[in-house]
């Protein structure tokens, strides 16, 4: 399997999902861990809240990284095509 | 209210696969004959002579998924295939509307979100999150996620369908993961619910296939896209459904970053391939159009169409293995704790 194979973008993209997993259990996860039995609304919707905004960061920082990746990859890509023409 | 036991679910699920199976095989040539009888012809544009092709098949699938979950329904009582009847029943519309008329960009996604709202009206979801190392406790936080996740599936699906057979192909090879996942990780009546799609998807290909001989059309997709992502919800497989739909999931990444708006393909000036006179594909060299998955597979060099579309599936197959290695760990880390 070459590099610029597209079966490595998939790789990549997998890769970063298996981190946004990692980043879920470590960081977003533990924050509503005391809530389980929690009834107050106020809070719960303050926890909620607070993990949203770090969800969108860390899908955020994804992106951004899958946007790096791309134009490596697209640069990577189109030189090879080059050399062969 | 009378419950059944596992073996009678099992049988009336025989029965339903069955029927949904048989009713796509049997329904779609006369559903053809009707649509060409009426006109409702599209040119195929990569082969020689352009022929007409039926469109749209959406109607076919909606009726054997309609048909088969509702008897499960009156058998089993489970208010979340309901959910998903009506997140179909409603995708099916938003896709109809644009098959005979060309919305703009926004209206597929935005639209979607009607379709997403069933499933959460229904609870079709459980308040934790199953992502592979655990799951997270998040009971505001899912109903938002639903709401994106039906219109992110149905569009996925729907920028996939370019050439002849990819969209229930990829479907069929990406939904055998997800079946094993339900298995695992969800609930056996959730993995005996998707069985009838499964088989609806396996009858309709054959006539989707390449050369096809009808088209799903937008109705068909969006169709197909909602209904993937309900099962990935109430079966707990989010995560293993978005590994699966990898391919078709970068297809919209490039297309959405390179075009930097969300726009009708229709609408697009430049386009992504060029068709060359001895019908052979290559990708385009306009820095202005789109890049999308079927012009990175192009880059290569000029291939068939048949050719791309087996490039797809050879993705589809690689994506949906990274999907049983996940698979695999996640059960590997729940029997560890």
């Amino acid at each position: 399997m070459k590099f610029l194979d597209l079966k490595y973008f998939i790789l990549f993209m997998w890769g970063l999902v298996m981190i946004a997993c990692i980043s879920i259990i470590f960081i977003i996860a533990p924050i509503s861990k005391y809530l389980v039995h929690q009834k107050n609304t106020i809070i719960l919707l303050q926890t909620s809240f607070i993990q949203a905004i770090l969800a969108v960061i860390i899908v955020g920082v994804l992106i951004y990284l899958l946007n790096k990746f791309k134009k490596i990859y697209l640069y990577k890509k189109l030189l090879s095509k080059d050399k062969i023409d | 209210m009378y419950l059944p036991t596992h073996i009678e679910f099992i049988i009336v699920t025989i029965i339903t696969t069955s029927i949904s199976f048989l009713i796509s095989l049997i329904i779609t040539p006369i559903f053809i004959k009707y649509l060409t009888l009426k006109g409702k012809l599209v040119n195929d544009k990569h082969k020689p002579n352009k022929p007409n092709i039926p469109r749209p098949g959406g109607p076919i699938l909606l009726a054997c998924f309609v048909l088969s979950e509702l008897i499960l329904f009156f058998f089993t009582g489970f208010h979340e295939i309901i959910g998903i009847v009506i997140t179909a029943i409603i995708a099916f519309v938003i896709g109809i509307i644009d098959d005979f008329k060309t919305m703009p960009g926004w209206f597929k996604p935005t639209a979607l979100i009607l379709a997403a709202i069933p499933l959460v009206i229904f609870h079709a979801n459980e308040n934790q999150l199953n992502i592979i190392f655990g799951n997270v406790y998040i009971p505001l936080l899912y109903i938002p996620l639903i709401l994106i996740a039906i219109p992110l599936a149905g569009n996925t699906i729907n920028s996939i369908d370019v050439f002849n057979g990819v969209a229930t192909g990829f479907l069929i090879i990406t939904m055998c993961p997800l079946l094993l996942s339900t298995l695992l990780f969800g609930k056996i009546e959730f993995f005996l619910i998707e069985l009838p799609f499964f088989a609806s998807l396996i009858g309709f290909y054959r006539f989707h296939k390449y050369p096809s001989k009808i088209f799903p059309g937008d109705s068909g997709t969006l169709l197909m896209g909602a209904i993937y992502g309900s099962f990935a919800i109430v079966s707990k497989s989010e995560i293993i459904a978005i590994i699966a739909l990898l391919p078709a999931i970068m297809n919209s990444f490039l297309f959405l970053s390179s075009v930097r708006k969300i726009v009708e393909h229709r609408q697009i000036k430049s386009r992504p391939i060029i068709l060359k006179d001895d019908y052979s594909l290559e990708a385009s060299k306009d820095k202005n159009a789109p890049i999308t998955l079927v012009r990175l597979i192009l880059l290569d060099g000029p291939l068939s169409e048949k050719q791309i579309i087996n490039k797809i599936y050879k993705l589809g197959i690689f994506s949906s293995g990274l999907s049983f290695i996940t698979i695999i760990l996640q059960y590997l880390i729940l029997n560890i704790k």
